[in-house]
């Protein structure tokens, strides 16, 4: 998370119309909160992910804790207030809003075909919500088309290079890779993965790999397009890229939540 | 020679410190009790608040909720729990308004921060016109006690 935290109060008395919680998620315990009432909530423009849950004061349930989840694909208009003065229980915590990744993030990811002095590099996912404070007929909650743009690269020498990059709730990615070295070849792979709740340490984690390009060399000047779609390759949680030269060779990537065919 | 007409429409005042009696109302209203006073007010976390003193005069308080609150106004010195029904609960964007009168106050709580555009705008003429009413009912019989340590007797 970043620190400090993203506070709602000052957007309150800023005059904004809204509290807009953007943040890299660094674990998948990340929990954050509003100390402020909203009249309606989505998941955020630049947000890498896509199921964000929700918890709110509920004199109803034993705990106090009502729980809800957005998407892009449902956003939630409706008066929810932050009952500070109240206490979620057992836990004794003011009855704040809250809200955290229902998505699982895992730093600590290895691909499964890694091997001792490979390294790997995260994008690490945004969590984007947007918490309205003035009531709204809808709200229209699609994330924007993110692009990520790789270049140069520190690769250790004899070993592989992996890449990171969310892929939550996506359906359509564009990649197109180019080896601009114009003396060495680049072995150049696509996976993706999907997280599991898992002891990363064990010889056996329990994540999901998907093989989308087998690892294959990319003479100089050559180039790759790879086109992935949910209707053909599903839908995952990360794009692990593979990489064994320094470059440079651009790597662009396209994610959207629509098939753009 | 007969006394000439008295020109003061006002009811005669007792000198008498121990005779209770209505105030004279003032004879001309000035600037400052005819301005408006427009302002934000940020609520506080806990606790009830004073948000409008009528100490001076009648006032008609508008009160914005900016944000989504929850907020409660009310006339009562407690208003917590906020939700508790003590007080009015402000919808957000929606303009309220609460005639105050003269010697009360407007109290707020939250339980969060929220600006809430307050407007106030006085009522000098009825002031004048409370103030006339009373004068008009003359002066005030003082309480029985008094009345009986001046020799007199209750009935």
């Amino acid at each position: 998370m970043s620190f400090p935290q993203p506070q709602a109060t000052p957007y309150s008395v800023n005059n904004y119309g809204f509290f807009r919680l953007n943040t890299p998620l660094s674990s998948p315990g990340d929990i954050y909160e509003s100390d402020q009432g909203g009249h309606a909530f989505c998941v955020g423009p630049n947000s890498d992910i896509a199921n964000v849950n929700m918890a709110y004061f509920d004199d109803q349930v034993p705990t106090f804790m009502q729980f809800m989840t957005i998407s892009p694909t449902r956003s939630f208009t409706g008066l929810v207030n932050a009952r500070n003065d109240a206490q979620y229980v057992p836990a004794g915590r003011p009855g704040r809003i809250l809200f955290w990744s229902d998505d699982i993030y895992d730093p600590n990811f290895r691909p499964s075909a890694a091997v001792a002095g490979d390294t790997i590099q995260f994008v690490p996912p945004l969590l984007d919500v947007v918490q309205y404070f003035t009531p709204l007929a809808s709200v229209v909650p699609p994330r924007i088309n993110k692009e990520f743009v790789f270049q140069n690269y520190v690769v250790p020498g004899g070993h592989v290079l992996y890449i990171v990059v969310p892929y939550y709730g996506r359906r359509y990615a564009f990649v197109n890779f180019t080896n601009r070295n114009n003396v060495s070849p680049n072995t150049f792979g696509i996976s993706a993965v999907n997280y599991a709740i898992t002891d990363d340490s064990s010889v056996n984690p329990f994540h999901q790999e998907t093989t989308i390009l087998a690892p294959a060399v990319v003479a100089p000047g050559a180039s790759v397009r790879k086109i992935i779609r949910a209707t053909v390759d599903g839908m995952f949680d990360a794009l692990v890229f593979s990489l064994n030269n320094g470059g440079p060779a651009p790597l662009r990537i396209d994610v959207a939540d629509q098939d753009e065919s | 020679m007969p006394a000439p007409p008295r020109s003061n429409k006002l009811a005669p005042v007792s000198l008498n410190p121990s005779v209770a009696q209505a105030r004279a109302p003032a004879a001309t209203t000035g600037d400052a009790e005819n301005r408006n006073e427009v302002s934000t007010y940020l609520t506080k976390i806990g606790g009830t608040h004073i948000l409008y003193n009528a100490d001076r005069m009648w006032a008609k308080v508008t009160l914005t909720l900016k944000t989504a609150g929850p907020v409660a106004v009310g006339q009562h010195a407690n208003l917590t729990p906020v939700l508790s029904g003590r007080g009015q609960l402000l919808q957000t964007g929606v303009p309220t308004a609460f005639n105050v009168a003269k010697g009360h106050r407007l109290y707020i709580a939250a339980t969060s921060v929220n600006p809430v555009a307050v407007l106030v705008e006085a009522y000098p003429w009825l002031e004048t016109i409370t103030g006339l009413a009373g004068a008009a009912s003359g002066v005030v019989p003082a309480a029985p006690a008094t009345m009986l340590s001046s020799g007199k007797s209750g009935r």
